[in-house]
């Protein structure tokens, strides 16, 4: 047995020290538009933009992910296939993510930030950027996984957020009735805070390197193998993996000492009873094979939002799903372009809010610091009551937690 | 080999109530099979829970057109017949168990259906035509019109068929079905079964599959908050389980029984230490 798992380890070692590293551009999009936005004094978002005079769309990845997961190759790109119905789609690498772990002055961003930081800053600079570049009000989002809590955050600050539609693909918001071994993981989150970020891409690599089948279902958890083929396989096991930071990990486990409640760091909003105001359209997506997050999770979200027009969707073969849906299917698997990107698309365009002329000549996406006259503010006073410790250990100087609107809150 | 069959109830010719190893100093177990389904489905949950050392009765029904309240009359007159016990059930069974008058002193349940649970093969499967009032003969190729509905014939779904898109390859149903019970239960599908879930004081475990389409995770673990006294346990991967289980699985697969009896185990427990309490 000893020996077993020494070549288990040996092989996975291996694996892990030859993959492909998040910076890879592929060939398909070599010709896009690459920009950072500064999204707080000197920390940055950055976006690859495929251009179009349509209806803009922000793609943000999950959890330990990067822009390459809505974005991996032709045939398993949204972007792509945004783009070529002629939408203006600007894929966001979350601050410490993928071409975001280096800001625009290209050094080292610092990490551990959390999925506050994510919706307060990041996604509200991005949508900032855009409606002032294309002389837009409102755009839409797409977020996957943690992407979609990121705007329930950004939700949850803004009464009225500048949103047409939003579409949460296996996205999260109602962690109560925990799964046995993630509840564990989580209330040992202190293992992963021992460490900046956690090294989860060469756990993916360690995966891969097995090829289809990991042991101990290990790749099952994230993907559901069954809806992929070998190389896609692959290439989302290597590319769409990022570090996991301390922040994150934090924020998680929060939740799980908060009764299993996604709550701000400071403890003070719980954003499943902070949405009720929430008008947007929104579509949510779930996966009948989710192990990450299961639908029930989703359907929090759902159940959570007051939007009039919304809907719920479970990826499974029972609704005509070509298969079940693993947690990354929704973006690289082998039926997400004939099956998950119509869907998406035929939302927004459902909820379309360009007019002919409104489209503004003013974009102009090529420059580091954009939208930096337009970062939102840390409000004042933060750091008087006694909260889990700034997961940054930075000088983070306010707290827009503080702000949220009345009608944002029960 | 267990000694099987050693003693047969039977309730006015609709139901059997089967003793599978009657030793009586151990805690009582009533199965109840769910209508629909062959009873030997049932056998493997119930002889593990006998090799566990339980004493377990099985509660089959032959297909016979009653419907909801009619099963639940035999339910509640087969528990009569024994002494404190417990009951284990699944899927619609489990339902009908729900609104029995609920002698046991707990519940474990397997994928009941609690709410609501649509879905495209769902749909078809709950918009067909049954029951004593209709002609199937006319609406439906095969299904027989009248007091029972023809399970054997299945209902195309994409490139397969509804019943094991739903259920699984391979669903061990009856031949035939109450058509009025049926009826009912494509009711319960759109607008949920006819059980005020608040009201149930009697522990109840519950145990979810991921892949379950029957009871679905998203409509089972949010309806099931309303039960006062519950626990629940999603099963398989996220458990370390080695697999995800479907509504058949939690029915036959070792992973569900194990977790049923560790669930009558701990339910015992909670009670003695609340009777204790008190």
């Amino acid at each position: 047995m000893k020996r077993l798992f020494a070549m288990l380890f040996a092989v996975g070692l291996f694996a892990a020290s030859c993959g492909e590293d998040v910076d890879y551009i592929p060939e398909h999009a070599a010709d896009a538009e690459r920009f950072w936005v500064e999204s707080e004094r000197g920390v940055w978002a950055h976006v690859q933009r495929y251009p179009g005079e349509g209806e803009a769309v922000v793609l943000v990845h999950g959890i330990s992910s990067n822009h390459h997961f809505w974005d991996l190759m032709p045939g398993r790109s949204l972007a792509l296939y945004l783009s070529e119905r002629g939408y203006d789609v600007y894929n966001v690498d979350l601050r410490g993510h993928g071409f975001a772990r280096r800001g625009a002055d290209g050094k080292r961003q610092k990490v551990g930030w959390t999925v506050d930081d994510y919706g307060a800053f990041d996604v509200a600079s991005v949508v900032e950027h855009i409606r002032k570049s294309r002389g837009l009000d409102e755009v839409h989002y797409v977020g996957h996984s943690m992407g979609g809590m990121v705007l329930a955050v950004y939700m949850a600050l803004h009464p009225q957020p500048h949103l047409a539609s939003a579409v949460a693909v296996a996205s999260p918001l109602d962690f109560r009735d925990p799964d046995p071994a993630m509840q564990k993981m989580l209330k040992n989150a202190w293992i992963a805070k021992l460490f900046g970020y956690t090294p989860t891409p060469a756990g993916a690599r360690f995966l891969v390197g097995f090829g289809y089948k990991a042991p101990f279902h290990g790749d099952e958890w994230v993907l559901n193998p069954d809806n992929y083929e070998k190389e896609a396989y692959k290439a989302t096991m290597r590319r769409v993996v990022s570090p996991l930071s301390r922040g994150e990990v934090d924020q998680f486990g929060l939740i799980a000492r908060s009764d299993n409640e996604f709550v701000s760091e400071n403890g003070r909003t719980k954003y499943r009873e902070s949405l009720g105001h929430v008008r947007v359209p929104m579509l949510f997506l779930a996966g009948r094979a989710d192990r990450i997050v299961s639908p029930d999770r989703v359907k929090g979200f759902y159940e959570a939002v007051g939007s009039r027009e919304k809907e719920f969707v479970v990826a499974g073969r029972e609704n005509g799903f070509a298969g079940d849906y693993g947690h990354l299917d929704f973006g690289t698997s082998d039926h997400a372009e004939a099956e998950v990107f119509p869907r998406i698309e035929a939302w927004i365009r459902g909820h379309g809010v360009i007019s002919e002329g409104v489209v503004s000549e003013e974009a102009d996406a090529d420059g580091a610091g954009e939208g930096t006259d337009a970062l939102p503010e840390r409000a004042e006073g933060v750091g008087e009551e006694p909260s889990p410790a700034p997961a940054n250990g930075e000088d983070a100087s306010g707290d827009p937690f503080d702000d949220l609107p009345e009608d944002a809150t029960p | 080999m267990l000694l099987l069959l050693a003693t047969l109830a039977h309730g006015a010719e609709t139901w059997n109530l089967q003793d599978l190893q009657p030793k009586h100093d151990r805690h009582t177990v009533l199965v109840v099979a769910t209508p629909g389904y062959a009873p030997e489905a049932f056998r493997p949950l119930a002889e593990f829970l006998v090799k566990k050392g339980h004493d377990v009765r099985l509660l089959s029904f032959p297909c016979l057109p009653d419907d909801a309240s009619d099963y639940r009359r035999s339910i509640d007159e087969a528990a009569g017949t024994l002494g404190e016990h417990a009951v284990v059930a699944h899927g619609l069974g489990a339902t009908l168990v729900l609104g029995t008058r609920l002698g046991a002193e707990q519940l474990a349940l397997l994928g009941p259906v609690l709410a609501p649970a649509r879905s495209e093969a769902a749909d078809l499967v709950a918009g067909m035509a049954v029951g004593p009032d209709v002609d199937l003969t006319i609406s439906i190729d095969k299904w027989t019109s009248g007091r029972q509905v023809n399970l054997s014939v299945p209902r195309p779904f994409g490139a397969t068929d509804a019943a094991s898109v739903l259920l699984g390859e391979d669903p061990p149903l009856q031949e035939c079905a109450s058509g009025p019970l049926a009826a009912e239960v494509q009711r319960w599908y759109l607008e949920g079964p006819d059980v005020d879930l608040a009201s149930i004081a009697t522990p109840t475990w519950i145990g979810v599959g991921l892949l379950d389409r029957l009871s679905p995770v998203e409509v089972l673990v949010p309806a099931s908050r309303e039960l006062p006294n519950r626990r629940l346990l999603r099963l398989g991967i996220t458990r370390l389980d080695g697999k995800d289980l479907d509504h058949l699985g939690l029915l036959r697969d070792k992973v569900a029984h194990k977790a049923a009896y560790k669930a009558l185990k701990k339910g015992d427990k909670l009670i003695r230490k609340q009777e204790k309490g008190s």
